[in-house]
């Protein structure tokens, strides 16, 4: 009965995207000679394969554009002409909208860990899945910001989530030191998740818990290194706490609710055709406690990260990287504080661009939960083995259609106590959608 | 390990139904929108064309949007990234950024091909306040004699000086490029 609601599911999934591939033909005529560009092609008159050998993915010269605070050197004739040099004012609010939407057939099911109780629905309109508004322009000649905020991401309407946003400074007192300010994710030293091809993310990083923060990043090129070090609130980007012992209605808040903040940092290299690094971070992080950990504790535990990373390529349109990290969480959970809690976990993926039409990714996740396994958490699910294999073909530079499809090579666990966690359904899914930028 | 129990993994073929939809919807696409090629034409015809990946030819001819920016470069070639290059024998050689315009309604470029000693310089139109004091430094002494393509020519000369000394921009000098020619052009 399954397998037979199964095909039937693949086979009304094959029927929607031919209508989505259909009307994104009729869109892609209709748009032959529309100019639809991001911010920076818009500011710099350039085509958006300046800086994207596919979007979002970044090509040598982006690479450098966002290295080079995120600007050309004739920024300032893209401002508006006042006659007063002290005066780079944007000559347009300078905004770009990035939307996706989707549709996914897919195994996985909502499951309370407390109760068992399911949800389930094998095939769901993701659509809008993302709306994102993203604003950037240099303001002086050291000066750059950039931020983004997100309107319904992933069903979530009625919320406006800001992620990165930063100010940036370049060549700090002339010391060839760049300084970023602000809200970033940390793991953006490596692969910055927002440019990957695939919709499926880099779980390690989330689980890891190396994404948005606030805090500093100082980096420095020094002969064939680039060094970077920053620090970190360490609480995420939700929480806030309002300060109010100097007494009533003060306005400021508080984003992080303890003194300890968490330091990180790469030594990345050029090693011949590879772009190697070492990444490493310690700081301090809530304690899990109530059911199937759910909760957050009273104690600050101990938090230790050890990377590798490496990318190339193995032709020029065939783009590799890899990434693996190393986890301690000591004393993590409450039901056992005198434990430490180690485990591991990574990526791997190919990105194949054979033209200006289509780009075919590969992405393989695999974390192993180790200390976290058979702990009757939440955490057990940190464990993960699947193969992601994605094709996108580009309407226009800023248009694409994909068709994702994900292999999971985990078995299903069962609860080994009370609370229903772990990996108790497959998350196979197929995805056909539309990603967007202009 | 244990196979995967995916849908597609057994039943393969409604997935290659979906990709061969896309593929298939792709290909019509693709012979139908044609995106991201830049044709250059010059005056003379027959330059040759350089471009950051080296000759891309002579005049008049179509490059692909990706030979202009292509994924990976020579750091020792990245000034060339975004530009085209026009040699021709007997001209001065012109170097153009390449605009979404120009990838839009193709690029015209007319090359300053007369190779008698430089004349006086005349301003160019548009040359913005600030360049112009740089720019009258390059005036030589007036020559009542020298013709139309001289003056013409010594403009053109200051001009990518001043563009090269980062006074001006390419936005910049390409507009006051295109002013010289034209009155050149409909003063000949």
């Amino acid at each position: 009965m399954l397998q037979r609601n199964v095909v039937n599911m693949f086979w009304a999934l094959a029927r929607v995207a031919a209508l989505l591939l259909a009307g994104a033909a009729l869109l892609a005529i209709s748009t032959r000679s529309a100019s639809a560009m991001p911010e920076f092609a818009r500011r710099y008159n350039l085509s958006c394969a300046a800086c994207h050998s596919a979007f979002p993915r970044l090509n040598q010269f982006g690479e450098h554009f966002a290295a080079n605070n995120m600007r050309l050197p004739n920024w300032m004739e893209t401002s508006k002409q006042l006659g007063d040099t002290r005066l780079a004012l944007p000559d347009h609010v300078p905004l770009a909208v990035r939307a996706q939407a989707y549709v996914q057939a897919r195994d996985g099911k909502t499951i309370d860990p407390l109760t068992g109780a399911t949800q389930y629905a094998a095939t769901d309109f993701q659509a809008p899945y993302l709306v994102k508004v993203l604003s950037s322009a240099p303001l002086s000649e050291n000066i750059t910001y950039y931020f983004y905020a997100i309107f319904a991401e992933k069903g979530e309407n009625g919320t406006v989530l800001v992620e990165d946003a930063w100010f940036s400074y370049a060549n700090l007192f002339r010391t060839g030191i760049d300084m970023m300010l602000g809200q970033f994710q940390i793991s953006d030293l490596m692969f910055p998740r927002e440019v990957r091809l695939p919709f499926q993310d880099y779980m390690v990083y989330r689980m890891a818990g190396i994404t948005y923060d606030r805090g500093v990043l100082f980096s420095r090129g020094a002969g064939p290194f680039n060094l970077d070090l920053g620090f970190t609130n360490g609480n995420g980007i939700n929480g806030n706490l309002k300060i109010n012992s100097p007494g009533y209605g003060r306005p400021d808040r508080m984003f992080d609710n303890d003194s300890s903040k968490t330091v990180f940092g790469r030594i990345g290299a050029e090693l011949g055709p590879v772009h190697a690094g070492l990444f490493g971070a310690s700081g301090k992080q809530r304690s899990a406690t109530g059911p199937a950990g759910l909760l957050g504790g009273a104690r600050d535990t101990d938090k230790r990260i050890f990377g590798l990373d490496a990318s190339g390529q193995f032709s020029p349109n065939v783009y590799w990287y890899v990434q693996y990290l190393w986890n301690a969480w000591d004393g993590f959970l409450d039901a056992d504080p005198a434990r430490n809690y180690h485990w591991n976990g990574g990526f791997a993926g190919i990105d194949w661009i054979p033209n200006d039409r289509w780009a075919f990714s590969a992405l393989y996740n695999r974390d192993n939960a180790g200390d976290l396994a058979r702990t009757n958490t939440i955490y057990e699910g940190i464990a993960m083995n699947s193969l992601t294999l994605t094709s996108s073909y580009y309407f226009m530079r800023n248009v694409k259609g994909i068709i994702e499809l994900n292999f999971d090579f985990l078995d299903k666990t069962r609860p080994v106590g009370p609370y229903f966690v772990g990996h108790l359904d497959k998350e196979n899914y197929i995805l056909v959608g539309f990603d967007t930028a202009f | 390990m244990r196979a995967p129990t995916c849908p597609c993994w057994r039943h393969a073929w409604p997935c290659a139904v979906a990709l061969a939809l896309l593929a298939a919807s792709g290909g019509a696409l693709a012979q139908g929108v044609k995106v991201g090629t830049l044709r250059i034409a010059s005056v003379p015809a027959g330059a040759s064309v350089e471009l950051v990946g080296g000759a891309a030819g002579v005049t008049p001819l179509a490059v692909s949007e990706r030979d202009i920016y292509p994924n990976h470069y020579s750091d020792a070639r990245a000034d060339m990234y975004g530009m085209v290059l026009l040699r021709h024998p007997g001209c001065a050689p012109l170097r153009h950024r390449v605009t979404l315009g120009d990838i839009e309604q193709g690029l015209q470029l007319r090359l300053a091909c007369d190779t008698a000693a430089a004349g006086p310089l005349e301003a160019p139109p548009e040359l913005s306040p600030a360049a112009l004091p740089a720019a009258q430094s390059f005036t030589a002494a007036p020559r009542p004699g020298a013709t139309l393509p001289q003056r013409r020519l010594r403009q053109l000369q200051v001009l990518q000086e001043l563009l090269d000394d980062g006074l001006i921009g390419p936005d910049e000098e390409q507009r006051i490029r295109r002013r010289i020619l034209q009155a050149g052009s409909s003063g000949d």
